[in-house]
């Protein structure tokens, strides 16, 4: 009686698979080749780049170039069109976020929050940013300056000339130069005054939008950086 | 492990194919460029195309703050499909020396306005893209097929109770029944851009035959960006009220005033007078002195225009006309305007002498014009004659506004004094991409496609930050029109 057939010893397969492998070396290394190459593609082109990340997660937390901070001012002196007097909102406080790009002295403002102390020409006054995108505004980044792009919302209770009820105001946008320049300006700006250098245009209008003619301009507008936020 | 020859230039072969198949679009993301993108086409009621495209970099192309791009020149290219493209102007921010906006934060939009036969529109962008490395140009092109766009002809209106003929015969419109489609962008030469720039508030006077050369004249006044440095009275003409030009030997503008915080000029108002006389009429607005004074000048050629009269004077506290409305009517003349100095505004006439000289003018009369629109009232106005009628557009805004959401209002009335009005918008107030608000417009009896009707010159601005302000031409239907050629 033949023996019975030896069954493959484990230790045989190895060898086998080895010996096969070294037959077909060439097609082997052909096919492995280009798929090593793409998946090492894929990964570096997929793999989360970790360490940038983690910088560019929140660009508030811990970066010197943005703050939120608190303002104060005298108020806003408006010209209204067929009105013979000056008219004030009287004096605003408020809260807005600073931010300037790296090596910049211009400074962006966003999240503007502010309402009058008193009660004056305006009645109560709110101070928003316009609602819309920030538009095209050319402007040198290098001089230190406030930019509120795409301008200011002035929310008042009534404006005389106007109508008797609530009323949104809006600039375009504007740019605030220190009223005293410093050689190295500091950021934040902490107890530096800003203004306006020339007249700003006032429009009526509603969510961001305004009238066809400006109902008159804002002659005088300072504001100053009183701490943090 | 030892490879053949064969064997060792079969890996290398596959090796280098694998590196290409993933290096190509690698070293493409080095070098990103922006495209041209057709966006949109608009059809207007004249059958004009507005073609818009923009200049963007390709979705999803990442950022690429090592790389400035700024527009050279452009060049556009139109034409039906059979013949050769030609040249066409390019209005927007897609202008040399502006620069391509980063991915996600917007894009340049240049558009241009081609007949409504054209097949294709081809843009082309010369652009330098300038890195550490130096500037080097590139070209991008983009092109859009389009689709016929004809004029609309408006309906004749439906039968009424009386049907159209029989109302055209008594000499009655029907303002309900005055409509039409949104208007094709006028070119308008302006003292501030010779070659067509941003106007508002024209005033066209229409002389068959001719007049000077010109059978269409057009008072407006430029408004870019809504800067009243720029608003004041200018002149056009033209041989068929599409094509506009300055005449030749003309200086705009008429007058010129600072602007605000100075004083500034609006609402012009162009009139054929006496003697064969043009008139123009304008508003100025002096806020130091709390006035606002309705002017005029005068010209026998269109060429040469007197020095400005002065034809009402107004202290801002008493009461604010805007928008002068005149007419010359059996030896005088009258005008009409807005009141705006306490909300509701209201319409108001005046009766003049043989002169605008302000000494003749009699005293203001409110006019009646039946019920505004819901939360409206009246802005601005035009008014002429259409046989014994006078019929005029009326510009409404949103009470208590100055100039928002404006729609224009067919006026008729017998007796300069009493109106009613068309209750709804001759003309729709969005034109995608061109306009949102409707202003000041201009309005003449006249025929077209065999249609009776009424031939407008509208200003309507995009509400923007600053805004666009723009004419366009449109025809509305009427029934009952005299005076058409």
């Amino acid at each position: 009686m033949a023996p019975e057939p030896a069954e493959p010893s484990p230790a045989r397969s190895p060898r086998r698979l080895s010996a096969l492998l070294r037959r077909h070396r060439v097609a082997v290394v052909a096919v492995t080749a280009p798929l090593a190459v793409m998946l090492a593609a894929t990964l570096s082109a997929a793999a989360p780049p970790f360490a940038s990340d983690r910088t560019e997660q929140d660009p508030t937390i811990d970066n010197p170039n943005y703050r939120r901070v608190a303002f104060s001012s005298a108020g806003v002196t408006v010209e209204i069109l067929g009105q013979p007097d000056s008219l004030s909102t009287g004096g605003v406080t408020g809260e807005v976020d600073l931010a300037r790009a790296e090596g910049d002295q211009s400074m962006v403002a966003a999240n503007l929050t502010g309402s009058s102390d008193v009660i004056a020409d305006f009645g109560q006054v709110y101070f928003a940013m316009r609602p819309g995108v920030p538009v095209d505004y050319q402007y040198d980044t290098s001089t230190q300056s406030i930019i509120f792009n795409p301008g200011i919302e002035i929310q008042a209770e009534t404006v005389p000339g106007l109508r008797n009820g609530t009323d949104y105001l809006y600039t375009q946008p504007i740019r605030m130069l220190p009223t005293a320049p410093v050689a190295d300006p500091e950021f934040p700006p902490y107890e530096q005054t800003f203004t306006i250098p020339s007249i700003v245009m006032l429009w009526e209008g509603a969510d961001g939008v305004t009238g066809s003619e400006p109902i008159g301009f804002i002659s005088h507008f300072e504001l100053t950086i009183t701490h943090g936020g | 492990m030892r490879f053949t020859t064969r064997g060792q230039l079969v890996v290398a072969a596959t090796g280098l194919l694998a590196a290409l198949a993933v290096g190509l679009p690698s070293q493409a993301e080095r070098s990103p460029e922006p495209v041209v993108e057709f966006a949109t086409a608009t059809c207007s009621g004249s059958g004009e195309l507005d073609v818009e495209f923009l200049l963007t970099d390709a979705i999803g192309a990442p950022a690429h703050p090592e790389f400035k791009y700024v527009v050279v020149s452009t060049h556009v290219r139109s034409g039906p499909e059979s013949e050769p493209l030609h040249g066409s102007e390019l209005a927007g921010t897609l202008i040399p020396g502006a620069e391509v906006p980063p991915p996600g934060e917007g894009s340049l939009s240049g558009m241009t306005v081609v007949p409504g036969d054209t097949k294709h529109v081809i843009l082309e962008a010369e652009i330098d893209r300038t890195s550490a490395d130096g500037t080097e140009r590139i070209v991008v092109e983009g092109e859009a097929v389009l689709k016929e766009c004809a004029p609309v002809v408006p309906e004749q209106a439906v039968e009424h109770e009386h049907g159209p003929e029989q109302r055209a015969e008594q000499g009655a419109e029907n303002p309900g029944r005055v409509w039409g489609p949104y208007g094709g962008k006028r070119t308008i030469p302006t003292h501030q851009d010779p070659a067509g720039g941003q106007t508002t508030h024209p005033s066209v006077v229409r002389v068959p035959g001719g007049w000077n050369g010109y059978e269409y004249w057009m008072a407006h006044t430029p408004y870019p960006g809504s800067n009243s440095a720029w608003e004041d009275p200018n002149i056009a003409a033209s041989t068929d009220g599409v094509t506009w030009v300055v005449p030749p030997g003309l200086t705009n503008p008429i007058d010129d005033q600072p602007g605000l915080p100075g004083p500034y000029n609006s609402d012009t108002d162009l009139e054929m007078g006496p003697n064969n006389t043009l008139y123009v009429f304008w508003r100025t607005v002096i806020p130091d002195l709390s006035q606002e004074r309705i002017k005029y000048s005068t010209s026998t050629d269109g060429v040469n225009w007197t020095a400005p009269a002065e034809a009402l004077r107004s202290s801002m506290a008493d009461r604010r006309p805007v928008s002068p409305a005149l007419m010359y009517e059996n030896g005088a003349w009258k005008m009409w305007a807005v009141e705006i100095n306490r909300s509701p505004n209201r319409m108001v006439f005046f009766q003049g002498g043989a002169t605008p000289a302000k000494a003749n003018w009699g005293a203001m009369q409110t006019v009646s014009l039946g019920a505004m629109q819901k939360e409206k009232e009246p802005w601005h106005l035009s008014i002429t004659k259409n046989g014994t009628a006078y019929i005029g557009l009326l510009n409404d805004t949103a009470l208590a506004s100055t100039g928002r959401d404006g729609d224009l209002i067919f006026l008729y009335g017998t007796t300069p004094t009493s109106f009613t009005n068309g209750s709804f918008s001759t003309v729709p107030r969005l034109k995608p991409f061109m306009h949102d608000h409707l202003y000041r417009a201009s309005m003449l009896p006249g025929t077209e496609y065999g249609v009776p009707g009424y031939q407008v010159w509208y200003s309507a601005r995009m509400a923007l930050n600053p805004d666009v302000w723009n004419v366009q031409q449109t025809f509305l239907n009427g029934v009952a029109v005299h005076g058409g050629p």
